[in-house]
């Protein structure tokens, strides 16, 4: 099969940008699995010469890893679960129940959509100090238990479903919430995963916020973790990686599994709007 | 926005009635005026209008009230007035994150469009390995940023690092990237780059996806040369999703914080500090200050999110 010159600079292309994003990820991975002399030792290769899960172990008896990722999975799992049944009540309200102020709570929704948790850290912080949530996985948890995001993208679907199918329940004698749960949700399976795996990847990989409001090494999440972590074991970059491993298997393992969700959640939340 | 004009045209009219007429429990679509509608509208709404109303909006407005104070969180608040933006606007640091975060976010669009637009076009024509080549280019988008920033530092480390190993094959020396006041914030922007080109490629993707093939062909008729119809043809029919991929990149640039904070802290010196960077450092010590610099921020954001608007609703009409 010979390529024209037209069909080759794609290919060519192609191949280095898919260099250039995998290589790290490899390397990543192949750095946990060496030692550590062989990672910083003179004459060293690019092709490792022996492997070993020696930084995995070290990594997880040394320093409490095990805690960190049950709490980043705790977090992770407790905000999905708090977005997918209030946004999705939200989302229904807003579509489908005609009610005086909802247009102002539709606008008032859309405008939090601007507002990133990166310009109200501080005030967020004391409204946490005064409720005594620092230190306390409410903190954590609570102030993301329903987003803009998720309901915008729920609404949007919601809207294009046929309001017949509504009716036709109601004259089944369905009320609002039946109809909801045994005709919108399972019309709604693709947009209520997409909500779930951007809320997890967004949560799991969250850092900023959790660093601020725990104190306390039990509580910390992975990336709080890992970022303190490499603070007091700077040049160990076979402990660093093993840690990154474990962080980002989680996120990477669901995008492999539900690759097509993921991709038309991070690329649809993007341009609809 | 509308809301009614949202709902599916298509709504027949007699449906309303006849619902109307047999059901008389408020539940009918086609009468929703009822006292019974009002609450289950705001019983639907309100967890998550709580959440957001207390842990977004009254924080955000609470951002504007601390930042005309002067506040160590331990000692008495006093009210300053416009002191702490004056104090930020007219000194040093303040305005170096500003222009870091500027700069970042130049080299990151451009680095970013160029990429993710190369890509696309490359996959439109090449669509035998797009699934793989999809995979691979998006993945390092779901990789928390903190890992992310670890994998790049270590990348740049100056001894043993892969770079200066490869650049070392060549027999040339590397550089000290992030350890170099010139080179640390491209080096900075350059994950930022690497870790969202794939999505933005997908985007404009779906974009080129929507040219039809015949402008092409008539192009190529007329002898429009390969530079012509990309200038002539792709740029222009490219825009409303070109649009879109700008401003979110832009917005999405101006709140970098985490790889920053994990490879740098904002150093050498100042070299990578960034506005986030700069409120996180003074987060717990000067509230004030912290705050108004947080409301400058969200000024900007805020004026990015109305031009997008503006946009998203051109288009619509």
């Amino acid at each position: 099969m010979s390529k024209s010159p037209n069909r080759l600079a794609p290919a060519l292309w192609l191949t280095a940008v898919t260099v250039f994003a995998g290589l790290p990820v490899l390397w990543m991975a192949l750095t946990s699995f060496q030692p550590m002399e062989d990672l910083v030792g003179t004459g060293r290769h690019l092709i490792p010469d022996h492997l070993t899960a020696g930084a995995y172990h070290e990594v997880v008896s040394a320093f409490p890893f095990g805690r960190w990722f049950l709490n980043s999975l705790l977090v992770a799992l407790a905000v999905v679960a708090g977005n997918l049944v209030f946004d999705t009540l939200a989302a229904y309200g807003l579509s489908r129940i005609r009610f005086r102020g909802r247009q102002a709570v539709l606008t008032l929704i859309l405008a939090t959509l601007m507002i990133p948790t990166q310009v109200i850290l501080v005030p967020l912080y004391l409204v946490m100090r005064d409720l005594d949530w620092i230190d306390t996985y409410w903190a954590l948890i609570v102030p993301f238990l329903a987003s803009p995001t998720g309901i915008f993208l729920l609404r949007q679907h919601f809207i294009t479903l046929p309001v017949q199918l509504d009716e036709a329940a109601a004259i089944d004698g369905a009320g609002r919430l039946r109809t909801l749960v045994s005709i919108l949700l399972p019309n709604s399976w693709a947009a209520l995963g997409t909500v779930a795996v951007l809320k997890f990847m967004w949560t799991w990989g969250e850092f900023a916020w959790p660093s601020l409001v725990t104190n306390n090494e039990l509580l910390r999440t992975l990336p709080v973790g890992l970022a303190q972590f490499q603070n007091q074991f700077a040049p160990r970059w076979d402990l660093l990686m093993a840690g990154s491993v474990l962080a980002a298997i989680p996120v990477v393992l669901a995008f492999v599994l539900l690759q097509k969700t993921f991709v038309s959640g991070l690329t649809g939340g993007a341009v609809k709007e | 926005m509308t809301t009614m004009t949202e709902l599916p045209a298509k709504h027949p009219p007699g449906g309303t009635a006849a619902g109307g007429g047999r059901n008389s429990t408020g539940r009918t679509p086609g009468r929703r005026r009822r006292p019974s509608g009002a609450l289950a509208g705001w019983l639907s709404v309100a967890p998550a209008l709580v959440v957001i109303l207390g842990f977004t909006f009254y924080p955000m407005v609470q951002s504007m009230l601390l930042s005309t104070d002067h506040w160590n969180l331990l000692g008495p608040r006093t009210f300053v007035g416009a002191e702490n933006y004056s104090a930020i606007l007219g000194a040093g640091t303040f305005r170096t994150s500003l222009l870091n975060t500027l700069v970042f976010t130049v080299i990151t669009i451009a680095g970013t469009y160029v990429l993710a637009l190369a890509t696309a076009m490359a996959a439109n024509r090449e669509l035998a390995s797009a699934r793989f080549v999809r995979t691979v280019t998006v993945l390092p988008a779901v990789i928390p940023m903190v890992v992310a920033g670890l994998v790049w530092k270590w990348l740049y480390e100056p001894d043993h690092g892969l770079i200066n190993t490869l650049i070392g094959l060549f027999g040339a020396d590397g550089a000290r990237w992030l350890f170099d006041n010139d080179l640390a914030l491209p080096a900075v922007a350059v994950v930022s780059v690497w870790k969202e080109f794939g999505i933005y490629a997908l985007i404009l993707l779906g974009g080129l996806q929507r040219i039809p093939d015949e402008i092409y062909e008539a192009a190529t008729i007329d002898r429009a040369g390969p530079w012509r119809q990309f200038r002539s043809i792709t740029l222009p029919m490219l825009r409303p999703a070109g649009a879109a991929v700008f401003l979110l990149l832009l917005f999405n640039s101006f709140k970098v914080f985490d790889q920053v904070w994990v490879m740098t802290e904002g150093g050498p010196g100042t070299a990578t500090l960034t506005v986030v960077t700069f409120i996180y450092t003074r987060l717990l010590t000067d509230v004030g200050v912290a705050s108004a610099a947080s409301v400058v921020l969200f000024v900007i954001l805020l004026a990015i999110t109305l031009v997008r608007l503006k946009l998203t609703s051109r288009e619509e009409s």
